[in-house]
């Protein structure tokens, strides 16, 4: 398992569409956080499995492997399951909501996600402190 | 992608507003770390997004803003009023871009330039005159990091002087005792003794040789402090530095309780043995991260107790968590943008809505079984009781539909204050007046067709205030009042109306002035003039032409008027008041309705008047030859589109008398009054308008065939006609 | 009298001035396990500071004196090695 308070705790962003990805990239990057991407369920998996990250940003709809049957599996592994995933989605509906943290999300956001709140739930999540901007 | 970008645009317009207002606060308080802190994040923020895309112009201009910043927080420089200007300029031109890029996703074709000049009077403003360190190195005084919490708390959020004190050597000789001159040292806030090197044996110390230097924080200025080292210039260096504030937490409290809240609420998801465990594990680390980032370490030990017992406990102490650093955690969650909260009261007003969707969706669902009883057979009592009831549910949701509706459209009143604090700042800088402004009652609400109205009136009551009213500062010392003067705008509601009061402390206006002027300018009589009192007189000056001021500044007399104000809000349906004090000051008072209903008008001209007709009625204009035009008996026609359109004539609607002139055609509006098609006759076709109705009043309101006067954007009256009752 | 050098402990009184170093330095130089009461010292020279630093000995009496206990006990009481 990993350290939980390392200074640069590191996020494995989970997404296809490859803009979101460089924009969540380039919030946590700003935010002190070190970032691995990959671009779909099974490539998140590959992706964890090899380098046991932080903290785990999962978008729902993706090609290959969804983020649901990506957090099962991953929350299967004695390894990965305790790892914290936030899961993005442009469902606004409760029963999207609880049906990511019935897959195993610690938390839910919407989209489009603001940078700040971004940044503070991955700051919350991996007990980063700290103000820094 | 699109979403991406949209995103950026709301972004940074929310960015530039948050660094605006920061930058006035900072301006005032250029000791305000948290607007520092604040400015410098917004700019951050704002850089980070604009590189999401391809403008690098804006990307470099707000790094510039940055480094400036940055240089200012670190205390290598000054807040000025010139740096201010210089950022306020900043903050402008990415406003500008923004609008831009909203409309076209391109940033103008002189971009480059304008962030080029933008940086480089940047530079100069921090380099230039301004107060910036000196010479000392950053790094001879690199130790300021190192000052330990409780000292550096002391000195959190002001401005100091750091003393770097090398003595030399051979300093004793000169009957220097650089202890005792730190002794000396005013407002001390942090001392450090250290060795210049590392010590000898005792045996091999000279003890009159100094190898010590010091290292110290003071609250006194460094002209103060260039005093007291007057002896030893060549031994010490001073820094101005700004010590920053404590570090705020990572987060808004309200993120971390709910998502303690959320984690509990996992906690209690259904699912197989395998499952809970391993949404446990991740919920306990999740819970553990959070209170550790949250600075609430002690906790840990409680919630590994509960961790160990039933799940039931476990739940109930993550909840507990949730609850437990509220009160103290309100400061920096109050922090968070007024945008933001005004999209959460229109997600609740949302909601409301959807509730309402939702009754109304039952309610209807009485209505088939209605019919069903009406086959069946059912008696006409007891079917009209069914009916009743059904309706008086429907209309009750109805009602609530409406003012629902109503209310989504209703926003506070704080969004046409928003530009007020920088409109005072930039005029009264211009004019060298000391202007505080004091704004309240910004989260009155009303409808947003009315915060447009009132949006330029309001600038421009504020500008004539400081313009006109408010006295220079020697003038007013002279009169014995406070040097800086105030200019305090006020809303509240007031009977189902809201009111916006813009008053100030200066000079009042000369009643005596205005009628002179009112004269001079024609508007009334001089006879008329005398015979008003002085509260009457000073209502002259919403009349065109009026003005107190016979110099036309650049300010308050860009053609605008106080007449503009009275139009601009009695168009909205609302009245303006004037009350003033010579040598205390005026107080103008914009009365409006809530909200407004907005009419859309083609409008005619016939014999000299203007008239209106709801453009929903309207299908069409046209300029017909009088060979056109049929006669039969009285009757008159005219074909269009292949059809027979009767014809008649407004004057003689009215009753006014036949028009006169040559003329070579008619002006036709054709009309549809439920699916009758009417042409009408009348003298002129003018502009359409948007107005509010005012229902008409007293003898009038017996008259048939208005629906209304309005006032149009220029002043002049216009009636509304109904048609239906016309004909 | 500023400084009193008793056999194991040396009283500071007063504004202790430089003419004091020589002595202070050979006294702890000399002295087993001195000890240092420096409760009425109202002034300490900076040549007496350094000798009190680079000899290490323990304040058995700290100052009274508010700028001496706020800024100099601490350097006295860590002392390098």
């Amino acid at each position: 398992m990993t350290e939980k308070s390392s200074p640069q705790p590191r996020v494995l962003v989970v997404d296809d569409a490859v803009t979101v990805r460089a924009y969540t990239r380039q919030v946590l990057e700003a935010g002190g956080f070190a970032v691995d991407e990959a671009v779909n369920g099974i490539d998140g998996l590959e992706h964890a499995l090899a380098a046991t990250p932080d903290l785990l940003i999962v978008d729902i709809n993706m090609q290959k492997m969804d983020g649901y049957t990506m957090l099962r599996r991953l929350r299967q592994d004695p390894a990965l399951q305790d790892v914290p995933a936030i899961m993005i989605s442009t469902e606004s509906k409760d029963s999207d909501r609880e049906k990511a943290l019935l897959a195993g999300a610690n938390w839910y956001f919407v989209k489009p996600v603001r940078p700040d709140d971004l940044t503070a739930a991955a700051r919350l999540l991996t007990g980063l402190c700290g103000g820094r901007s | 992608m699109n979403t991406l970008f949209d995103q950026f645009v709301l972004e940074s317009r929310e960015l530039l507003e948050a660094a605006g207002a920061a930058l006035l606060r900072l301006e005032r308080d250029p000791a305000d770390r948290v607007a520092v802190n604040d400015l410098f994040r917004a700019l951050h923020t704002l850089k980070g997004a604009t590189a999401l895309f391809d403008m690098a112009p804006f990307t470099r201009m707000v790094h510039a803003g940055e480094d400036a910043l940055m240089a200012v927080r670190d205390g290598q420089a000054a807040m000025t009023g010139d740096l201010a200007d210089r950022l306020l300029d900043l903050l402008d031109t990415g406003a500008a871009w923004v609008d831009g890029l909203e409309d076209s996703q391109a940033l103008p074709g002189d971009a480059d330039a304008r962030a080029q000049a933008l940086e480089a009077r940047l530079r100069a403003a921090l380099g230039g005159p301004a107060e910036s360190v000196e010479a000392g190195t950053p790094s001879a005084f690199a130790w300021v990091e190192e000052v330990p919490e409780a000292e550096r708390a002391k000195a959190a959020g002001r401005t100091v002087t750091a003393i770097a004190y090398d003595p030399a050597e051979d300093c004793f000789f000169s009957g220097d005792d650089p202890l005792d001159l730190c002794r000396r040292i005013p407002d001390l806030l942090f001392l450090r003794v250290e060795a210049a090197a590392a010590w000898p044996p005792l045996a091999q110390l000279d003890p009159y040789r100094c190898a010590l230097r010091f290292r110290a924080l003071s609250g006194a200025s460094k002209e103060d402090l260039a005093r007291l080292f007057r002896g030893v210039p060549d031994q010490v260096t001073f820094a101005t530095l700004a010590i920053p504030a404590r570090a705020e937490p990572a987060a808004p409290a309200s993120l971390a309780t709910a998502m303690l809240r959320e984690q509990a609420h996992i906690l209690g998801l259904p699912g197989s043995a395998e499952e809970t465990a391993a949404r446990r594990a991740a919920v306990l680390r999740a819970v553990r991260n959070i209170l550790t980032a949250e600075g609430r370490d002690a906790e840990q030990a409680v919630l590994d107790r509960a961790a160990e017992g039933p799940a039931e406990a476990l739940v109930r102490c993550v909840e507990s968590l949730a609850d437990g650093p509220a009160a103290e955690a309100d400061t920096p969650a109050n922090a968070a943008s007024p945008a933001r909260r005004a999209l959460r009261v229109d997600a609740e007003r949302m909601d409301r809505l959807m509730a309402l969707v939702g009754e109304l969706v039952v309610a209807k669902g009485s209505l088939p079984y209605l019919a069903r009883e009406a086959q069946d057979g059912r008696s006409a009592e007891a079917l009209a009781q069914g009916i009743k009831e059904a309706h008086g549910r429907i209309d009750s949701i109805v009602g609530e539909l409406q003012d629902a509706v109503l209310r989504l459209r209703v926003l506070p009143l704080s969004r046409v204050f928003d530009p007020l604090p920088r409109l005072v700042r930039d005029t009264a800088r211009r004019l060298g007046k000391a202007v505080e402004l004091h704004l309240s009652g910004g989260e009155t609400e009303a409808d947003k067709d009315i915060l447009d109205i009132l949006g330029e009136p309001l600038l421009h009551l504020v500008r004539n205030g400081l313009d006109h009213g408010v006295e220079a500062p020697e003038r007013r010392r002279a009169a014995g009042k406070p040097e800086v003067a105030a200019i305090r705008v006020r809303a509240f509601q007031d009977g189902g109306g809201v009111v916006v009061e813009v008053s100030d402390d200066g000079a009042g206006i000369d009643a005596d002035a205005v009628r002179r002027k009112a004269v001079a300018r024609g508007a009334v009589t001089a006879e008329q003039a005398a015979a008003l009192s002085d509260a009457e007189a000073l209502r002259l000056i919403f009349l065109p032409g009026v003005s107190t001021s016979d110099s036309v500044s650049d300010l308050s007399g860009r053609g605008v008027g106080m007449d503009a104000v009275r139009g601009a809000v009695e168009q909205a349906g609302g009245r303006v008041e004037v009350a003033s004090t010579p040598g205390a000051g005026t107080r103008v008072r914009l009365v409006l309705p809530l909200t407004m209903m907005v009419t859309r008008l083609v409008t005619v001209e016939t014999a000299g008047t203007l008239y209106g007709f709801p453009v929903t009625l309207v299908t069409g204009m046209q300029r017909v030859p009088h060979g056109a035009i049929r006669r039969m008996k009285h009757a008159e026609s005219v074909v269009v589109q292949d059809e027979v359109v009767p014809l008649l004539r407004l004057r003689r609607l009215l009753n006014l008398p036949e028009d006169e002139r040559e003329r070579k055609g008619e002006a036709v509006l054709l009309v549809d009054l439920g699916g009758h098609p009417v042409g009408l006759v009348v003298d002129a076709f003018r502009e359409r308008a948007d107005v509010v109705l005012k229902p008409m009043t007293g003898l009038l309101a017996r008259l048939r065939g208005y629906a209304g006067t309005a006032v149009l954007g220029d002043g002049r009256l216009l009636l509304a006609l109904n048609l239906r009752e016309l004909l | 009298m500023p400084i009193r050098f008793e056999d194991r402990t040396a009283r500071f009184e007063g504004a202790c001035t430089v003419e004091e170093a020589i002595p202070l330095a050979e006294w702890l130089g000399a002295a087993e396990a001195p000890r240092l009461d420096l409760g009425g010292c109202t002034a300490l020279h900076t040549a007496l500071l350094q000798v009190l630093l680079a000899a290490g000995a323990p304040v058995a009496v700290p100052p009274e004196d508010a700028f001496l206990k706020e800024w100099v006990m601490p350097v006295l009481g860590k002392r390098p090695p």
